[in-house]
């Protein structure tokens, strides 16, 4: 089973909107998926409450607020990044800011790393730290980044959005832009598909959700092709 | 806090509380970057040219696409470095100045 880790070098960037929201279509689409919150707090949860009351989401969540540790999650992805019954499946942890052991432990495993920014002044100054953290090792994923919560009209973010283009190029993978709905969502505790599908937010999300999936799917085409 | 009864009838037609944040014009620097910040990120990174292939590099304005888009071909995948053998990308040249307080102590000396 795959992973794909979300983390942010700034906290309030929206890295557990995009982790929830990523975990919800993609399990929509029928791919089995377990959502890892590393955060103290039951905060990924939050966004997937009401669907999962409404109807089973084919999400399933471990939390630190579960009661279990930091160690014990790690070792429970390790048992699970191995075993092939259930390649399928997908594991999404969302790592909060500022939790650099996790990041690191995490890093070497993972199939997919999601660098979330906010399109402000404060992650713009992280830019140059960020891309200059390349993977330690070969084997080690990029970092792909996402930039969240764009509001085009104003001039700040406008700027950061071209700047990140021009630095990070392909691996700017999704721009998501500024929606009230994602607050919205969050309030009625469910996806943001699920409470405003027409908004700009759920296109930007599910768009990156979709990338995920075909990124997968060729992934493991390639592997039993290599196999 | 009491607004002008023109205020007033103003906001009732626009069907709002207040008025927004009114954006003012970027600062004139005459570099690439408007904003001072931007700009010393800019010359920490040193940029490099946007790749070609990237969709959506440029084009902040493009309709919003459909919610089940197609994948794309293999080729041009998003994440490309998962067995799809697309060279790693190259960090970003060292820069003169090598963390944004030096490029700061710069900034500052010039005012």
């Amino acid at each position: 089973m795959p992973l794909l880790i979300v983390h942010s070098p700034k906290g309030g960037v929206g890295c557990t909107t995009v982790a929830a929201n990523l975990a919800a279509w993609l399990a929509r689409g029928g791919r089995p998926i377990v959502a890892i919150d590393f955060s103290p707090y039951e905060s990924l949860a939050l966004h997937l409450e009401r669907g999962q009351r409404q109807q089973p989401s084919g999400v399933e969540i471990w939390s630190r607020a579960q009661g279990h540790g930091r160690d014990r999650l790690i070792a429970r992805i390790d048992e699970m990044l191995t075993d092939e019954r259930v390649d399928d499946m997908l594991m999404i942890a969302d790592i909060p800011s500022g939790d650099q052991a996790t990041l690191d432990a995490l890093a070497g495993r993972c199939l997919i790393r999601l660098c979330v920014l906010a399109a402000d002044a404060g992650s713009a100054a992280l830019l140059p730290s960020l891309l200059r953290s390349a993977p330690a090792g070969a084997d080690e994923a990029r970092i792909h980044y996402v930039l969240n919560m764009l509001d085009e009209r104003r001039s700040v973010a406008r700027e950061f959005h071209r700047l990140l283009g021009a630095a990070a190029g392909e691996d700017l993978v999704a721009v998501i832009r500024r929606d009230e709905a994602v607050n919205e969502a969050l309030a009625m505790l469910m996806p943001v598909h699920d409470h405003a599908p027409a908004s700009a937010a759920a296109l930007d999300l599910t768009g990156l959700a979709d990338r995920v999936a075909a990124s997968l799917d060729i992934e493991r085409s390639a592997q039993e092709t290599a196999s | 806090m009491a607004v002008r009864d023109d205020t007033r009838s103003l906001l009732a037609k626009l069907d709002q509380a207040d008025f927004a944040y009114r954006e003012f014009d970027a600062p004139s620097s005459g570099t690439d970057y408007a904003w001072p910040l931007l700009d010393l990120v800019h010359r920490l990174i040193a940029a490099p040219s946007p790749a070609p292939s990237n969709p959506w590099h440029g084009e902040p304005d493009a309709a919003p696409r459909p919610a089940m888009a197609a994948p794309l071909p293999a080729s041009r995948t998003l994440f490309t470095g998962y067995g799809a053998a697309t060279p790693q990308a190259s960090p970003p040249a060292p820069s003169a100045a090598q963390d944004l307080g030096a490029l700061l102590a710069s900034y500052s000396s010039k005012r």
